[in-house]
């Protein structure tokens, strides 16, 4: 059992927006749930009494209360205006969130096409625009999207990569190795796919060009894999896959990007999303659908040795988020730290020291405001109505691998967040742009994962957390009610979801979400200065 | 109309945080722990090392190419099913065990007790009937009557590597779950194993 200090919350509460008078349907509503949650939390059915943990394994019960420090907003700029990272429901209501929300953050230039995807890739000064499977089908001009961003005011459309993996859906797998100079998709039509990935070369970025027109394009050819997520190893030389069901891990090949092969496959675990690895290749930082980060060895795919073992070295599992999405591996000091992001259960960034790599330390996580454990019910009075996700992180990059001064993130509907991390145990808001709501373009972003998922309206990924709250006496109905809480069967695009890294360029970001597509954002100065080894850092 | 909807979204709602507070409870309310070991090392060990050896089982399933004869595939299935459902049940095992899913020392248990028969070198961590990358792939580049005679052939081994490690298991260990396991892999894959026999032996090969 791992412990941390819980940090007591630094900030004042702000109160909620006035709670206006519930129609009977929907206490009733209320009613029947919470019955229902009580009723179920309190069964006395338990979990099967275990052993002390084996070497390795590790479980942390402790949530970290506290927010980043928020940012001071220069002359320009359009504050939030409640809780950090929250759109409150009156905003919603109102038409405020359509304007957006900034903070020493400028948008320069976009381009929107049919929204982004789940997460979308850049390089040099291009952008790849993740596909959402089926419905991004509808677009005429179906596939990834290629931006040439060379001018930031006008992005401009160069290309779009139609193969097969492109169609399917490329959900989290789209990536650039840099020194490489490759781009790589997987086909993810419905959470995990099958046998479907094509490389290209991205020399010259706004014109990509296919180099596997045989196995994994070709559909005859299938590659023996299934995807969800996938990333580099640090070298280029291998992309490796991972899925959520079941959580099939496989490592590709592509020294020879024309002739990609699996060499390879495991199931470290039930459900695994995706990854980070040590800068040597030897140590994947997997991470655990359930809320966790399994650390493999991975020397031996890396060395090329013939038919390889890949060990698990530690399991670590936490209750403060779940579905936790990547890891960025970095160093302070040349201690090695990961940055690992939670999408789910406001769990934030967590920081970790994996200087032993069997047993992890959880050292912090960056929260905002509206993810802490008191403020869960103004998280479900404003997200109520926004679909199954509401203000979790998603995708970051650090601005360099070594002593990072920035942290860059898509935190879903909390927008673009950026953190001053010199000091990574007082992380601090420098700025944030959460982009104007798309409310009245949903009938044409085809290629919006939010619009499709907006058949649903609770945040569900939020609820265990809501849970926790409320068992732990830390939430108030009142303030958890709004005009939106009979918001169920349908969200309304009042906020975006940001889901892809933002990627570093100097002063610019580039990002994308998914309604508001690609966009070009500058940082003002005042806040930040890259440094002269800026390195856009995404950690796969 | 209105009531009709009322009700079906409140039970909607009640059904979804029914569902979703069972899955929390384990988070929030700390069952009391219990010291006493729920596997001992020889079954972790065993467990962790039969559980990478199914997923071989399951990689050769998986290169079987899609034009193998309808037997061959009927069979192929028939092993994947059963040994994806024991993988799920080692998994298990070794989650309440509190044990990661790979063996930091494999197969150091059946050396150890001098059951491998001489099959590994003593310093190997080779499985018995483990099946090679060049193998996987030339199986996946197969067809025909070339792939199923193939296929059969490796997972034959493969299952006669599984009965050599379940004895050694069914050997080591006193009774109870990982042990009765154990001699079930032992029985379900000779008889699987002789099935290939007799197919291999119907084709000529």
């Amino acid at each position: 059992m791992t412990s941390f200090p819980l940090f007591r919350n630094r900030r004042e509460s702000v109160s909620p927006e006035s709670v206006p008078r519930m129609s009977g349907l929907r206490m009733s509503v209320l009613r029947l749930s919470a019955s229902a949650v009580v009723a179920v939390t309190v069964l006395p059915f338990g979990g099967a009494q275990a052993q002390p943990p084996g070497p390795g394994v590790r479980e942390v019960s402790a949530i970290v209360d506290v927010a980043a420090a928020r940012a001071d907003c220069l002359p320009g700029s359009a504050p939030e205006t409640g809780l950090q990272g929250d759109v409150p429901a009156a905003d919603r209501t109102s038409g405020r969130s359509r304007q957006g929300y900034s903070c020493n953050i400028t948008r320069l230039g976009g381009y929107p096409g049919r929204g982004g995807g789940i997460t979308s890739t850049s390089f040099e000064h291009c952008a790849y625009l993740g596909t959402f499977f089926p419905t991004h089908l509808l677009d005429p001009a179906a596939g990834v999207q290629v931006v040439d961003a060379a001018v930031p005011t006008a992005p401009v459309r160069t290309g779009v990569l139609s193969e097969p993996a492109m169609l399917a859906g490329t959900w989290e797998t789209l990536k650039v190795h840099q020194g490489r100079k490759l781009l790589v998709g997987a086909g993810v039509p419905a959470l995990t796919g099958y046998g479907l990935l094509s490389i290209y070369d991205v020399s010259d970025c706004a014109h990509p060009r296919l180099l596997n027109p045989g196995p994994g394009t070709d559909l005859t050819l299938p590659l023996p894999l299934t995807a969800h997520e996938g990333g580099f190893s640090p070298d280029g030389n291998t992309y490796w896959a991972s899925g959520t069901a079941p959580g099939l891990v496989s490592a590709v090949d592509i020294s020879d990007p024309t002739a990609p092969r699996v060499i390879w496959q495991g199931l470290p675990g039930l459900s695994m999303h995706g990854m980070g690895f040590s800068p040597d290749g030897t140590r994947m930082y997997l991470s655990d659908n359930l809320g966790g980060l399994t650390v493999l060895d991975t020397g031996e795919v890396q060395r090329r040795q013939p038919n390889p073992r890949v060990g698990v070295i530690s399991q670590t599992r936490w209750s403060d988020g779940w579905a936790t999405q990547h890891s960025i591996a970095v160093t302070y000091g040349g201690r090695p730290y990961l940055f690992t992001v939670d999408e789910a259960g406001s769990g934030g960034v967590k920081l970790i020291d994996v200087s032993d790599p069997a047993a992890p330390r959880i050292a912090h996580a960056i929260k905002l405001e509206i993810n802490l454990p008191g403020n869960q019910d103004a998280l479900m009075a404003s997200s109520m109505g926004g679909s199954i996700f509401a203000y979790d992180s998603h995708y970051c990059a650090a601005d360099r691998p070594n002593d990072p001064t920035a942290l860059a993130c898509g935190w879903a509907s909390s927008g673009i967040r950026v953190f001053d991390v010199r000091d990574p145990f007082h992380p601090r808001e420098i700025a944030y742009y959460n982009p104007p709501a798309q409310a009245d373009r949903g009938r044409e972003l085809w290629n919006s994962p939010h619009v499709a998922a907006s058949v649903i309206g609770v945040p569900i990924l939020e609820l265990p957390t809501v849970l926790g709250s409320a068992l732990s006496g830390r939430f108030d109905p009142g303030r958890a009610l709004s005009e939106r809480s009979g918001m169920i069967l349908g969200g309304d695009l009042t906020s975006d979801w940001c889901f892809s890294p933002p990627e570093w360029r100097g002063n610019l970001l580039y990002v994308t979400c998914n309604d508001s597509g690609f966009m070009t954002l500058a940082i003002d100065p005042a806040v930040y200065t890259p440094p002269a080894d800026q390195l856009s850092t995404v950690g796969s | 109309m209105r009531g009709v909807y009322a009700v079906g979204a409140a039970l909607c709602v009640a059904l979804l945080l029914l569902a979703l507070g069972a899955a929390a409870r384990p988070l929030l309310i700390a069952d009391p722990a219990d010291p006493a070991p729920v596997l001992s090392p020889v079954e972790i060990a065993f467990v962790q090392d039969m559980t990478a050896h199914h997923q071989q089982a399951l990689l050769l399933v998986d290169r079987l190419p899609e034009d193998a004869d309808p037997t061959v595939r009927l069979l192929a299935r028939q092993v994947a099913d059963t040994q994806r459902t024991e993988i799920g049940m080692m998994l298990g095992w070794l989650a309440l065990a509190r044990a990661v899913p790979t063996n930091p020392e494999p197969m150091a248990w059946m050396r150890a007790s001098g059951h491998d028969h001489g099959v590994a070198r003593p310093d190997s961590a080779a499985m018995p009937g483990a099946v090679g990358r060049e193998e996987l792939d030339r199986l996946a580049a197969a067809h025909g009557r070339e792939a199923e005679e193939l296929f059969l052939r490796l997972m034959h081994r493969h299952h006669l590597g599984a009965v050599t490690m379940a004895r050694a298991a069914d050997q080591l260990l006193a009774d109870g779950p990982v042990r009765q396991a154990a001699r079930d892999m032992m029985t379900s894959q000779s008889r699987e194993a002789g099935l290939m026999g007799l197919m291999l032996a119907a084709m000529g090969a």
